[in-house]
């Protein structure tokens, strides 16, 4: 169990990093942003990325 | 027998069917004559009142006015008098009505004895259209004579106290016999031919007008071929054939006298036709629309000779096309002559500025013509030179005394003043502590500062330029960031005119004057946006001292407060958000266009990046 955690987080890591230079993107354009488009850009792209991470295994 | 009756039967079904046909006939009069007349006499002020119904509506001519006429005698006869009311037909079948009051009555007769007798007609004087009068009515309503009053003052001298007393005024009520007035005219008939028909007028014909509407109606057909009133004519009902000369057709064609120098009789005869001809004098207007008509109608057979490549839908469309048509060679014919200077330069200075001031070339205006009728529409495209003033470094220098001085003058600050050098001595705390109370005397003066005035340090700091204020004084900064601060918290509590939104818009660098209530509002939710207005006018300075070409806008100053609290918090940003106060509905509308933009600018090529490297990967 804690192979596979340990393996998935590997792997969450690395979807992270070739994530990079959209993330910066994402995090400019939020904090670009005011009011409540700043605060759903923000929980969308937190959200996108969580559903991202874990779905790794699935989209394999 | 049987036969018969069938016969008689027959007979009766035909009558019965052709009957009921003429009284419906009898409907669709031209103008018909009102119904149910009816006269009332009120006791108690003397007023008359006579009471007819409207028709049923069905005629072609409905009665624009009603006639009334009337006279005082026995007879029954109401022919001396008429009077017209002001409204025509309203509602079908409902009633009218006209009163007469006493001292109308006796003005005109005298006096209010004897029987009132009345009648009615329709008047539709547009199309000549009048009904037969109505039976008339009478009623006897004397209502007396004028009642006047007098007052007797006695004197009574009492002796031997030599005293005299008023005593209070005795009022006796006397009837004074009106004079009486000249005797009423007798009626008139008055014989005229209107269209070859002998025509005959009444007095009451007279008095409502009929006489001279039917003189004109004969005056307009000789001169237009029209059987109209003046009311009519200028109304347009009548179409007029205006025949216009140009000067060099006239000339051309009457210029006789020349040819025909021997024979006077011949030329005298020419220019009187021509003088009765000109009947008409036309306007400036008149005669500019008239040769435009004559232009577009010229254009208009040469492009159909010339053009047959373009095929268009409607005749609306090839009409703006030649209208366009038009338009375009007028301007390029302007074009041709303007003239153009040829400027020579001795001494080329070092620095030029070019000044482009606001320009709209309403002339150039551009029309599309759509072929699809249902996208057809004219946009007007206003080419729109934007303002670049950049001010000499005098003319800075000039905008900034104008600041200070409109500073000096408005704000007094309640502390002592204190030079350079005395701040120098002054310790570390001292120093807070007097940029604290300083602070805190520029809040509370800016505070209770009227909208105009803070308009007008506005207006001033738009003269220098945000970039330019790094020239001025620390105190002039600290006093102009509080007024941005102070117009905002104006604009939450009242609106402002069109001219100072304009002010505060270019204040804070917005394109859009709306985008001022926007930050308005967005300052009591976004604390971001609160501290942006806050700090706008330091950070523009601090700006501006790094020599940067770019215009700094409060959509700038809040990307980097953003930025900064991000920074300092970046959890912040995922436990500050309030979801009840999420509405996906109006997700945008409480950012300003330049946010909006900026957002714009940053999002786009994200997303974009995003699909790119996807699009990659899977060729790869």
């Amino acid at each position: 169990m804690i192979n596979k955690l340990w393996s998935w987080f590997i792997q969450a890591v690395k979807e992270t990093l070739n994530l990079a230079w959209t993330l910066v993107g994402l995090i400019i354009a939020t904090l670009t942003l005011t009011g409540q488009a700043q605060q759903i850009t923000a929980i969308a792209t937190l959200i996108t990325l969580a559903i991202w991470l874990l779905t790794i295994g699935f989209r394999k | 027998m049987r036969n018969k009756l069938n016969k008689l039967l027959r007979i009766t079904c035909v009558l019965f069917l052709i009957a009921p046909t003429s009284i419906a006939l009898a409907d669709h009069v031209p103008t018909q004559t009102p119904y149910d007349i009816s006269i009332a006499c009120d006791s108690s002020n003397g007023n008359v009142t006579v009471t007819w119904q409207e028709s049923d509506g069905f005629e072609s001519s409905p009665p624009e006015r009603y006639a009334i006429g009337f006279d005082v005698n026995e007879n029954g006869t109401a022919d001396a008098y008429a009077v017209a009311n002001s409204t025509g037909w309203e509602t079908a079948l409902s009633y009218k009505s006209y009163v007469f009051s006493a001292s109308y009555r006796e003005s005109i007769f005298g006096n209010t004895q004897g029987t009132f007798n009345a009648k009615v007609r329709a008047d539709n004087d547009t199309d000549a259209s009048y009904s037969e009068w109505t039976s008339s009515v009478g009623v006897a309503c004397d209502y007396g004579g004028t009642t006047t009053t007098s007052t007797t003052t006695t004197t009574t001298t009492i002796p031997p106290t030599t005293t005299t007393t008023t005593l209070p005024p005795k009022v006796e009520e006397v009837y004074v016999e009106p004079e009486p007035l000249p005797p009423p005219p007798e009626e008139i008939i008055v014989d005229i031919v209107v269209e070859g028909v002998d025509k005959t007028y009444t007095q009451a014909d007279v008095n409502d007008g009929t006489i001279e509407r039917d003189q004109e109606r004969i005056d307009n057909e000789l001169e237009f071929g029209c059987f109209m009133t003046n009311a009519q004519i200028e109304r347009g009902d009548c179409i007029i054939i205006i025949e216009v000369y140009e000067e060099e057709d006239y000339e051309e064609e009457y210029d006789t006298e020349e040819k025909l120098f021997n024979d006077v009789d011949v030329v005298d005869e020419v220019e009187d036709e021509f003088i009765e001809e000109e009947f008409i004098e036309l306007t400036e207007q008149e005669i500019e629309e008239l040769e435009k008509q004559m232009e577009f109608e010229v254009k208009e057979l040469e492009l159909k000779e010339e053009v047959e490549l373009f095929e268009f839908d409607s005749e609306e469309e090839a009409k703006k096309f030649i209208e366009t048509f038009i338009e375009v060679e007028e301007f390029l014919e302007e074009l041709e002559e303007v003239e153009v200077e040829e400027i020579i330069f001795e001494d080329i200075p070092k620095d030029i500025i070019i000044e482009i001031e606001d320009e709209i070339i309403e002339d150039e205006l551009v029309e599309e013509v759509f072929t699809d009728e249902s996208e057809a529409e004219t946009e007007v495209q206003e080419q729109v030179v934007e303002e670049e003033v950049e001010l000499t470094e005098e003319e800075v220098k000039i905008e900034v005394a104008e600041l200070e001085e409109v500073i000096e003058e408005i704000i007094v600050l309640d502390i002592p003043k204190v030079t350079e050098e005395e701040l120098e001595e002054y310790t570390e705390e001292e120093l807070i502590e007097y940029e604290e109370a300083k602070e805190e005397a520029i809040e509370e003066f800016v505070e209770e500062l009227e909208t105009e005035e803070v308009v007008e340090i506005l207006e001033e700091i738009n003269d220098v330029g945000v970039e330019n204020l790094a020239e001025v004084s620390q105190e002039v900064i600290e006093v102009v960031a509080q007024v941005v601060e102070e117009v905002i918290t104006i604009a939450q509590e009242e609106v402002l005119t069109q001219e100072q939104t304009e002010v505060v818009a270019e204040v804070l660098g917005f394109t859009e004057t709306e985008d001022v209530q926007i930050i308005a509002e967005a300052v009591k939710t976004d604390e971001n946006v609160a501290q942006a207005v806050d700090e706008f006018v330091e950070r523009a300075v601090e700006f501006a001292k790094n020599d940067s070409d770019q215009e700094f806008t409060l959509a700038d100053a809040t990307t980097e407060i953003a930025f900064e609290s991000f920074v300092a918090s970046p959890v912040s940003v995922i436990i500050d958000i309030d979801l009840d106060a999420i509405n996906l509905s109006s997700i945008a509308n409480d950012m300003t266009t330049d946010q909006k933009e900026k957002a714009q600018e940053v999002i786009v090529p994200t997303i974009l990046v995003r699909i790119v490297s996807f699009a990659m990967r899977r060729f790869d």
